[in-house]
């Protein structure tokens, strides 16, 4: 068992270290809501730290805090697109400052791992550290890298996904017709570990990530995990047809779609997951102006790019 | 020999180069009144005056902490001064009062001659030497020079200085005197005082651009001591990253490359270090 | 489970296929000279792979989509890897690649043209994640289902490696194809210019007088297989992937430790891992990228490690530059050759022992029986890997 000790998460919705949250949810996407970093990071580090990083670093400290651990076994990172703030200035510079010498700090924050490690410096972490980017995918292949991790040991793991706007990404959103909702930021940490302890908020039973989008997929993966409908669906609902069809399959389920709540980024699955797990923590919960009674299983479905399917599927930790 | 001087620089004084006041608001009215206090001097009439002759009154002033005066006999200090703006700003507040409240000011009339500020000193001081009052384009070394050589058949001792309130307080004053061996008009004078005003501004704009380079977002140029170490715990607390992006500063700032980061070491130790090798670079 | 090591290719400055790299490294003829690239103004030492974007493109047959530099390479280097393999029921086949820029050589075009205020060309920028990278050589070779990119900046392809020899051991795949690619860019070049560690001449690893790393391109992948693929596809192992660790520095963002702590503890924990003796351990293919304080904390790391009974070890980024991501991949290439043709590979350009560590790299290439073989790539962010592979 993978149990979900703490999630910390930061979005366009208020949902940092905000319990019950999803009762509260914003239908307009706002800016991004984002704590008091100096709480959470060293002031000598963030001064070089870009937005994606500042997001991961206060996550990640805030979600192992809320899991009474001390230090993480595994630190694992998914980011769709990595560093986009320091790799558009280093960029930018490279283009434009002709002969002269460059400022190295944003080159060296621009490489993906630069998440990973920066929380393994402010933790002071000096086991595995490993970032997978695999766009829409990112995130279900850190957590599946994750669990593979507990099974191999046991520990406390580290596992979430960051990603970030920048300006230059929305001309290129608008050309290939990914402009339907906001591009936004988010970034979010998950304590996983293969005990259960006081902290526990939910179980974390499976995780796929595949090159397909065939409708088989999540019936297979139901299937391995016994399950023949789940009592809700977080789904990015980008498209209108997908959202039908998936309504269609499964009519007895709460359907929410989560890209009109976080906005559009590689990793916004996380963004589901931290909801799915304050959903199954509440008695009862309004989302989208629908009541939805007490469950014990929620499954993320992320087909947010056609052809690539994340499936996650989280239990109420007393079910 | 320039025996003393003062420079006022927006929101500071330095008094033969050591912080003597500095003001926690940065604005010329605010500081002067502060100051006025900070040197305890009764002299009612000092809230009437304009601000060139109040910047001028209390630099004088400063010099006297310092200078023992009393051995000059009253006509045997000169004054000279200068600036780049006259005492334009007391002009239009003058304007203003006549075109906009249709009642000219006689308050302000007074103040709209620019060697006003000679007057006020001397009536302080009951003094009755030369006097003179100069615009000219820029601060010029020469000039004073020129104007000491001119002075020092007819006179003992040199106030003179650069009063410069536009668009931030940027005055200074020295005092020369005779010795037995040289006149208050040797070159080495006001050449000393131009460089350590170049050195100290060199550093001010450094600070700043560090603060900006490293993006030392909680610091302000004020924070950051000139002789305080930049890197390791005890300063600063930079850190390697820092050196070379320090060494971009350089080259951006004053096209100064460093090939070796090594070399960087000693260079980076402080703001003087940097400011030294940039001078001595620059040369 | 083990883990076999049953295909691999590569293509580098040195070769574009594994027997080209491997006489090169026996002729000592390193792939690094003086050279005008197109994507950097300054002319500088590197080491680019002798195939334009269109030549490897008619080589291998792709498709005209938009394909990064990043993916032809890998495609390269896939299709010598994959050689004869056919994709068979009942063998789980995925793909994990690795990248530190992804399609940076394509978007690098595409921002001077938005930045110059032209109208640009969207399919340039459509490489650009790293994710694409991966889904475009593995598309190339039908291979669907699990295709996931790990980008650690130096260290990627050995935590690709690293990854696929754990889900092999788990029964999470059957056959993995698993590597990395980069191509040199403008950005790169100019980063490690930046950092002042790109060398200005030849670079030099262990040698005292070293002064920084060049940078090259290229591509590796392996095939990595369990028993019950083994038995499906017929495949001859070559070798056995035997132990690995990944161990984060968090000393500093770019720099090594002094002590090399994480590279101790990658070393040790992967040797741990394999069950290999000390003494087993024939030649180590070091990170050796030729700067000051890499090469300083390695050979720190190494004496924490061995004491003063150090294996042969040399750095072959002589003759390849140094080539980022895909750096892991193509040692572990060099590591499988030493072990099928029992031979010690020798580093290039050193003069002068380090007076701190007084170690002496491998400088010729010679037979020798050769066990197992220990492969250091360390990145960015302190991020470093260790991978041992065993002789059969």
């Amino acid at each position: 068992m993978y149990y979900i000790q703490s999630s910390a998460y930061i979005s366009h919705q208020d949902t940092f270290r905000k319990k019950g949250f999803s009762k509260n949810l914003s239908e307009n996407i706002s800016t991004l809501i984002k704590p008091d970093y100096k709480e959470f990071i060293n002031p000598s580090l963030i001064r070089r730290m870009s937005e994606v990083l500042r997001m991961s670093v206060a996550c990640g400290s805030a979600a192992l805090k809320d899991a009474g651990v001390i230090t993480a076994d595994a630190i694992i990172a998914g980011t769709g697109l990595g560093c986009l703030m320091d790799t558009e200035k280093f960029l930018n510079n490279v283009i434009t400052i002709q002969g002269g010498m460059l400022p190295p700090t944003s080159f060296i924050q621009s490489t993906h791992n630069t998440i990973a490690g920066q929380l393994s410096l402010a933790l002071s972490c000096h086991s595995y550290n490993m970032t997978h980017t695999q766009n829409s995918l990112s995130f279900e292949y850190a957590l599946s890298d994750a669990m593979l991790m507990l099974d191999e040991q046991s520990g406390n793991i580290l596992a979430g996904a960051a990603d970030e706007y920048i300006d230059p990404l929305q001309p290129v959103a608008n050309h290939f017709g990914l402009n339907r909702f906001p591009l936004t930021s988010g970034a979010g940490f998950f304590v996983l570990s293969d005990k259960v302890s006081a902290h526990t908020q939910a179980v974390l039973a499976d995780v796929l990530a595949i090159n397909d989008s065939d409708e088989n997929v999540c019936k297979d993966f139901l299937q391995r995990n016994q399950l023949s409908v789940p009592d809700l669906i977080l789904t990015d609902g980008y498209r209108d047809d997908n959202l039908r069809q998936l309504r269609q399959n499964f009519s007895e389920t709460p359907v929410i779609p989560y890209t009109p709540l976080c906005g559009t980024y590689a990793t916004s699955s996380a963004f589901a997951m931290h909801l799915a797990i304050d959903i199954l923590q509440e008695k009862t919960t309004h989302v989208s102006g629908s009541e939805i009674k007490q469950h014990r299983t929620a499954l993320v479905i992320n087909q947010l790019l056609p052809g690539h399917t994340g499936l996650i599927l989280i239990k109420n930790h007393e079910a | 020999m320039m025996t003393t001087w003062c420079r006022w620089k927006s929101d500071k004084v330095l008094l033969n180069g050591e912080l003597f006041f500095q003001c926690d608001k940065n604005n010329m009215e605010d500081m002067a009144l502060q100051l006025y206090r900070f040197l305890k001097i009764d002299y009612p009439k000092f809230h009437k005056m304009d601000s060139l002759s109040k910047t001028g009154f209390l630099l004088t002033e400063i010099i006297k902490t310092r200078v023992d005066i009393s051995r000059y006999a009253d006509d045997e200090i000169a004054l000279v001064f200068a600036n780049n703006h006259s005492c334009s700003e007391t002009d239009v507040k003058f304007e203003h009062s006549y075109l906009e409240d249709k009642t000219p000011s006689p308050a302000l009339f007074v103040y709209t001659l620019p060697n006003i500020v000679t007057g006020e000193i001397s009536i302080r001081n009951k003094w009755y030497g030369e006097s003179s009052v100069y615009i000219l384009p820029a601060f010029d070394a020469g000039f004073f020079e020129n104007q000491a050589e001119i002075l020092q058949a007819h006179t003992k001792a040199l106030m003179a200085g650069w009063l410069q309130l536009i668009p931030e307080t940027d005055a200074f004053i020295y005092f020369a005197e005779k010795t037995a061996e040289e006149s208050f008009s040797t070159k080495k004078n006001i050449t000393s005082i131009s460089f350590i005003i170049k050195m100290e501004n060199l550093k001010e704009e450094l600070k700043k651009q560090i603060i900006e380079q490293l993006n030392l977002e909680d610091k302000k140029p004020s924070d950051i001591a000139d002789d305080a170490p930049l890197f390791g715990d005890n300063g600063i607390g930079l850190d390697s990253i820092d050196a070379l992006e320090l060494i971009v500063l350089l080259d951006k700032h004053y096209h100064i490359k460093l090939s070796n980061p090594e070399e960087g070491k000693k260079v980076f130790q402080s703001i003087n270090s940097m400011a030294d090798y940039i001078n001595q670079t620059k040369k | 489970m083990s883990v076999f090591v049953t295909g691999m290719g590569i293509i580098s400055a040195i070769g574009n296929n594994v027997a080209e790299n491997l006489s090169s490294l026996q002729e000592r003829k390193s792939g690094i000279r003086k050279t005008k690239l197109t994507c950097h103004p300054q002319e500088i030492f590197a080491a680019p792979v002798n195939l334009s974007d269109d030549d490897l493109r008619n080589r291998f047959q792709v498709s005209n989509t938009p394909h990064s530099r990043t993916s032809l390479l890998g495609i390269a280097a896939v299709a010598e890897a994959w050689g004869h393999n056919k994709h068979l029921p009942g063998v789980r086949t995925a793909f994990i690649g690795s990248t530190s820029v992804g399609g940076m050589d394509k978007t690098e075009k595409y921002y001077r043209q938005v930045l110059e205020g032209n109208s640009a060309d969207f399919s340039l920028v459509q490489t650009h994640d790293s994710g694409n990278t991966s889904e475009k050589i593995a598309h190339h070779f039908g291979i669907k289902g699990y295709i996931n990119t790990l980008s650690t900046a130096c260290s990627s392809a050995a935590n690709a490696l690293m990854l696929a020899a754990r889900m092999l051991e788990h029964d999470h795949a059957d056959r993995i194809v698993a590597g990395g690619s980069d191509p040199l860019t403008g950005f790169t070049i100019s980063g490690f210019q930046s950092l002042m560690i790109y060398d200005e001449d030849w670079c030099k690893p262990f040698d005292e007088n070293r002064n920084g790393l060049n940078l090259g391109e290229g591509a590796a992948y392996l095939v990595l297989e369990n028993e019950k693929s083994i038995s499906a596809t017929g495949n001859k192992p070559l070798c056995l992937l035997k132990g690995w660790s990944n161990a984060a520095d968090a000393y500093h963002q770019t720099a090594s430790s002094p002590e090399g702590k994480g590279a101790t503890l990658a070393m040790k924990n992967a040797i741990e891992k394999s069950g290999v003796a000390l003494s087993d351990i024939s030649y180590i293919n070091a990170h050796g990228t030729g700067t000051k304080n890499n090469d300083l904390s390695e050979s720190t790391a190494l004496q924490n490690i061995f004491g003063k009974n150090i294996p042969p070890f040399s750095s072959t980024k002589a003759f390849t530059g140094h080539t980022l991501a895909a750096a892991g991949a193509i040692e572990a290439v060099y590591s499988v050759l030493s072990i099928v043709h029992q031979v010690l590979l020798p580093g290039l350009n050193y003069k002068t022992i380090m007076s701190e560590t007084r170690l002496t790299p491998v400088t010729e290439y010679k037979h020798c029986d050769v066990n197992a073989v220990l492969s250091n790539s360390f990145g960015f962010g302190g991020n470093n890997t260790s991978l041992i592979f065993k002789k059969i």
